[in-house]
């Protein structure tokens, strides 16, 4: 690996400018689809010009030049501590960020990249304000080199890539077979809805618009109001488990956890091969769930919950399946070791909260929702009364699940209604602490608890008012000591 | 001791149900009041303007809807001003900041000096006029979690501002 010398501008390796080209037309294609799908549909007039071609090659020629300036006039170098990136030609933009103030410097490969071997660099600060920057394309080495050098300059201890470049044998990896008890174990309700009601939807306009094209399938059954509805579900249920699958696929595929000096080097995806670190002192807290299948088959998706803004992003969430047993306390020690909770003191939801969510969000709106639906649609209203118990439903398989327990350093919160979700929060962790009561709570003794912190709120609903306290001030206690600190 | 399982006894730890709150300065109700007639004409005038222009809703009954939903709204808001203005209070501790408020809901909030990432001193037209101000103290938290104190006189928001970022000043070992 030659030495670079990162005090000279530099430019993106001519690779880039494929990807620039990428992003560019990809833009222009989101920005203009209206307008484009219009002039496709449009029939051709005999006589006129081709307008579909004149469009293309307006689109093509303005985002070559367009892409051509972006990626001549991008530049970046190291100056005095800092990092310095230069883009735009009639509108320049400059952006600095010190050194010290990076994060974390994440690598990613899209299918484009991987073809030409770049990398694309994003690089994360710590501020509250939208800092982070990312140089589309660079070679590999080229890459390694910066981040070593936009990581060096933090303290030894700060370091998070010491030994990067060689990632030792990966810690943790998934099968072929791991991978397939995700994709069949995966929240396939949420997808099943998706993906039925926009057939359904799909299914009721191309009968809008033509009766022959549908008549296909309706004149398969006999009765025409039900069957062509199972068809569909049988039909949705396929699609979901495909796209289940495909998606733990994408994200998963050729996954490997490794352990670098302060915390994680994460890596996976098929297409888009993404790498991030995770380190340790950047951890909020961690959380660990599984839907019901899920929990039968002993798999948890833990997740590190990261301080900062990029990560926030649901996007960016970082997300770790757990296939074996032995990894969950394995991954989760890192933060702190799971504490054994037998024989220990809980605090539990009061029972009040079921007849609560019942009257305040089921009971409520239907009395003001269904004498309006009454006037508009008669007696089919009434299915809406399938939906007022359901909030009650939820609270009670909420109720009976939820335990907290308070420990010396952490807090420990279980929770869920089909699934269940842990929660491990270290008390030093808490930004600020909320203690709120409405009118009912204060005459039942009752107060309901939010925990602040860098990457997310815990709520806590529905304790008694002296846990509620409690809570509240050995968090503050332990937040305002004098060694505790989050980052 | 009853609910954690700590080595610390809790209840020899400061209480924050014994904490000395001040109430914010009396002329805040006025600043919220002002506030709450400007919003009230604009949006009065909204309504007019949508009941006389769209004919279709004086034809109808559309109308009482548009008006009922207005009135609705401005006087469930005055309501909750007046009710939760009392309760509207604020603490500085040793070690953390407190602000109480609400009406039907209320909520404690408190946030140790440890976590203030910054600290601010904001005045709105209205508030300006009767020389007060708000206080806002910014923590890492990711949603939501800053503290916004209001009803301070100005010279009070100062020094609370002074005094708070001479709290923070030492952070121990990190240099962000």
């Amino acid at each position: 690996m030659k030495p670079f010398d990162w005090s000279k501008p530099q430019k993106q390796p001519w690779a880039g400018l494929a990807v620039v080209f990428a992003n560019t037309l990809w833009e222009a294609i989101k920005g203009l689809w209206v307008f484009i799908l219009l002039i496709l549909l449009k029939r051709k007039d005999e006589s006129g010009p081709d307008w579909t071609q004149i469009l293309a090659i307006i689109i093509l020629f303005l985002t070559v030049v367009s892409a051509l300036f972006r990626f001549l006039f991008f530049r970046f170098y190291i100056e005095e501590g800092k990092l310095v990136i230069k883009k735009g030609w009639l509108k320049k933009e400059t952006k600095v960020i010190p050194l010290e103030r990076i994060q974390t410097v994440h690598v990613e490969q899209g299918p484009l990249h991987q073809l030409l071997s770049i990398v694309k660099l994003s690089i994360d600060t710590a501020g509250t304000q939208k800092t982070e920057a990312t140089i589309e394309a660079l070679g590999k080495p080229m890459a390694e080199a910066l981040r070593e050098e936009l990581l060096s300059v933090q303290g030894q201890e700060n370091k998070e890539a010491v030994n990067n470049s060689i990632p030792g044998a990966p810690s943790i990896t998934l099968t072929d077979r791991d991978l397939l008890k995700l994709s069949i174990s995966a929240n396939h309700l949420e997808a099943f809805f998706i993906v039925f009601s926009f057939m359904f939807g799909l299914y009721d306009r191309l009968r809008s618009i033509d009766d022959d094209l549908v008549s296909g399938v309706d004149n398969l059954f006999p009765d025409k109001a039900i069957y062509p509805v199972l068809f569909l579900i049988a039909a949705v249920l396929m699609v979901t488990l495909l796209v289940s699958t495909a998606r733990v696929f994408l994200r998963f595929y050729n996954f490997a956890v490794f352990r670098v000096n302060n915390g994680f080097r994460i890596r996976g995806g098929l297409f888009n091969v993404k790498e991030k670190l995770i380190a340790s002192r950047k951890v909020q807290y961690v959380s660990w769930r599984a839907n019901w299948i899920r929990k039968l088959m002993r798999l948890w998706m833990l997740e590190y919950h990261v301080s900062g803004g990029y990560e926030i992003k649901s996007k960016q969430r970082v997300h770790l399946p757990i296939t074996r047993p032995a990894y969950l306390p394995m991954l989760v020690a890192d933060y702190y070791p799971i504490p054994a909770t037998g024989g220990l003191l809980s605090i539990r939801v009061h029972p009040s909260f079921i007849g609560r969510r019942l009257l305040m969000f089921g009971v409520l709106p239907t009395l003001i929702i269904l004498p309006l639906m009454w006037w508009a649609w008669g007696a089919y209203s009434l299915f809406f009364l399938l939906y007022t118990p359901v909030p009650g439903f939820a609270a009670l398989l909420i109720q009976k699940k939820f335990r907290l327990w308070a420990l010396d350093d952490v807090l420990l919160v279980k929770r869920g209604f089909f699934g269940e979700t842990h929660i491990l929060l270290q008390w030093q962790k808490i930004q600020a602490v909320s203690i709120r009561q409405s009118i009912y709570q204060r005459q039942k003794g009752l107060a309901s608890v939010k925990l602040d912190t860098a990457a997310g709120s815990i709520y806590i609903p529905y304790i008694n008012l002296k846990a509620a306290r409690e809570l509240t001030d050995y968090a503050l206690y332990k937040a305002s000591s004098r060694y505790a600190s989050w980052l | 001791m009853a609910y954690l399982n700590t080595q610390v006894d809790v209840s020899t730890l400061p209480a924050a149900e014994e904490i000395e709150l001040r109430p914010v300065h009396g002329d805040y109700l006025k600043v919220l009041r002002i506030e709450w007639l400007i919003t009230t004409l604009v949006l009065a005038a909204i309504t007019g303007l949508l009941i006389y222009f769209i004919s279709g809703l004086r034809q109808t009954y559309g109308w009482v809807i548009v008006l009922g939903s207005f009135l609705l709204i401005v006087s469930t808001w005055l309501l909750f001003i007046e009710k939760s203005f009392p309760y509207s209070a604020y603490a500085i501790r040793e070690k953390d900041v407190a602000y109480r408020r609400g009406w039907v809901q209320r909520s404690l909030k408190i946030c140790p000096f440890n976590r203030i990432q910054n600290c601010s001193v904001q005045a709105g037209p209205v508030e300006r006029r009767f020389r007060l101000a708000s206080l806002i103290v910014y923590t890492a938290g990711a949603d939501g979690a800053d503290l916004r104190i209001p009803g301070l006189e100005q010279e009070e928001a100062d020094r609370l501002r002074q005094f708070i970022l001479g709290q923070i000043h030492a952070p121990q070992d990190e240099t962000i």
